[in-house]
């Protein structure tokens, strides 16, 4: 086989994994905080593509200033998600499941309601940047090099945030030990919010980024949601540097996967990763057997 | 030395269902004091130091910290105003190091302090507990003697001007009481005031201003150390009916 084919289906995997690893980076932190799964990310990554074509494409935007509002306005629909929804759920005895189950409930509301605003046809945000690159018998467009710088920043920036700022040291502290963080005069109840909040950032520079690839609909959320899911399963739930690598990890085989077998198979790929990881290490690559 | 109130509890009454873990409490620590709270397992002492650090919310009745009722502020803002506590069952942070978890408390307590502060303060309060050689040591790998000296450390960084004490001498060594018989003197000339619960007798009486014995939820009798060892009542309650024991 092609030497430049392997090479082109490598990168085009880390591109793609580089979003797996937004995408589950937002799920990891909520985990590893609230010790529950939000089923809602999708429609976070979703509400964003459509607030990222209201913006640019409709109001004409350039996109960066729409995207710094998505960010602003999905970060509030986050916050917002868990002060109404998840706040009153959470830390009631036999009822552990239900944030998760509510989460569910909202993605549904969500779903429909931008059904029921923006209609069912699919919309197009076009490249932000136009144009391709080659070398080494490789093409590749600078969009999607675009989306590759973007997720490095925003992932470095995440964990740079999370280890040195005066919010990181307390969401760490609130992560490992709730009673004793509230304690020590940590507010527990805004962490979680603002946790929220950046978690829905996270999917909203995803979907910033794949949207003018893919198209912006009501259930565009719906698959990487699960793709994610699989990756914080690999990777360990609740640890960040799980998510990256299995993201990226991920994204490269089933890039590399689909030389050998058919696009359709793509999810075949990444569940049987998921299973065979499940079976040789239940706690995921990176995570501790404890939550 | 002033006598000031610095805690006042009236009429607190908690139950969770059907039983009554405080009934008509009423107690109060002056400033620069320590009050020994004792009471058999079950007496509601845990509880009467989750109501005061706002774990949870009482039925009724008053909490008063300097003269304001506090019933409404949160644990985090109970302990901005100066009030800590440890826990029976410890609560480290098991990932990050000695040194960490006592820098949360100094970075996020009563002090509003730069993180390089909250450090330094953090390695005062290990070096005046004996702990400095263990600092990079992860929570994790503590001795069940070293976590109770670490939560002692943690809520000592908030800089606190009362601190709740929940049985940090119970399991430790006999060189580790009497080394935390002394610290705990030292935290009371540092003008910090005390409520400690412990079972460990000697410990109790010999740092104890005054003591409060809980049974069944009420305050069942309060005094000097050698009033309420001697009292009939708390040797019935605590012992048992076994008055030679």
């Amino acid at each position: 086989m092609d030497v430049t084919i392997v090479l082109q289906q490598i990168i085009n995997g880390v591109i793609v994994g580089s979003i797996y690893a937004l995408m589950a980076s937002g799920l990891s932190l909520i985990w590893g905080t609230m010790k529950t799964l939000n089923f809602a990310h999708g429609e976070f990554y979703m509400l964003g593509g459509f607030f990222m074509f209201i913006l640019n494409v409709q109001a004409g935007l350039n996109p960066i200033l729409a995207g710094a509002i998505s960010i602003l306005f999905i970060f509030v629909v986050g916050v917002i998600m868990q002060r109404l929804v998840i706040h009153y759920l959470m830390d009631k005895p036999g009822w552990d499941v239900s944030p998760l189950i509510a989460t569910f409930g909202v993605s549904i509301f969500l779903q429909n309601l931008s059904l029921k605003l923006w209609g069912e046809r699919f919309k197009n945000i076009p490249y932000y940047l136009g144009g391709e690159a080659s070398f080494f018998g490789i093409n590749l467009s600078y969009h999607r090099i675009l989306i590759l710088i973007i997720a490095v920043v925003v992932i470095f920036t995440l964990w740079a945030f999370l280890k040195y700022s005066r919010f990181g040291m307390a969401l760490r502290a609130t992560s490992q030990d709730r009673d004793a963080a509230t304690i020590n005069g940590i507010n527990t109840k805004k962490m979680f919010m603002i946790t929220f909040g950046i978690s829905a950032i996270l999917a909203t520079a995803a979907a910033i980024m794949l949207s003018p690839i893919y198209s912006v609909n009501p259930w565009m959320g719906e698959s990487l949601l699960l793709k994610a899911l699989a990756v914080i399963v690999i990777g360990g739930l609740g640890s960040l540097v799980g998510a990256i690598i299995a993201g990226v990890g991920l994204g490269v085989l089933e890039g590399v996967g689909i030389l050998f077998f058919p696009s359709e198979w793509q999810n075949v790929i990444a569940f049987s990763i998921l299973i065979i990881v499940l079976w040789i290490r239940p706690s995921g690559l990176f995570g501790t057997k404890e939550w | 030395m002033t006598n000031k109130t610095i805690i006042q509890v009236e009429n607190l009454n908690k139950s969770f269902g059907g039983l009554q873990a405080l009934k008509n409490v009423n107690l109060d620590l002056k400033s620069n004091e320590i009050l020994g709270l004792i009471g058999p397992n079950g007496a509601g002492k845990t509880t009467l130091f989750n109501i005061i650090s706002g774990s949870i919310s009482p039925n009724s009745g008053l909490i008063m910290f300097k003269g304001s009722d506090i019933k409404n502020k949160r644990s985090d803002q109970r302990c901005k105003l100066g009030i800590a506590r440890t826990f029976q069952i410890t609560k480290p942070f098991q990932n990050m190091t000695i040194v960490e978890n006592v820098t949360v408390g100094a970075y996020f307590g009563k002090n509003n302090i730069s993180i390089s502060q909250a450090r330094k303060k953090a390695e005062e309060t290990l070096e005046l507990l004996g702990m400095k050689e263990l600092q990079s040591f992860e929570a994790n790998t503590l001795s069940i003697g070293n976590r109770k000296k670490l939560e002692l450390a943690r809520a000592l960084a908030t800089d606190p001007q009362i601190l709740l004490l929940d049985e940090v001498i119970g399991g430790l060594t006999p060189t580790e009481v009497n080394a935390m018989i002394e610290t705990i003197k030292e935290i009371k000339k540092m003008g910090i005031s005390v409520i400690m619960i412990e079972h460990v007798m000697k410990a109790v009486t010999s740092v104890s201003d005054r003591m409060i014995v809980l049974n069944y939820g009420e305050i069942i009798a309060r005094g000097t150390p050698q009033e309420v060892t001697e009292n009939p009542i708390v040797i019935e309650a605590y012992l048992g009916g076994a008055k030679n024991a």
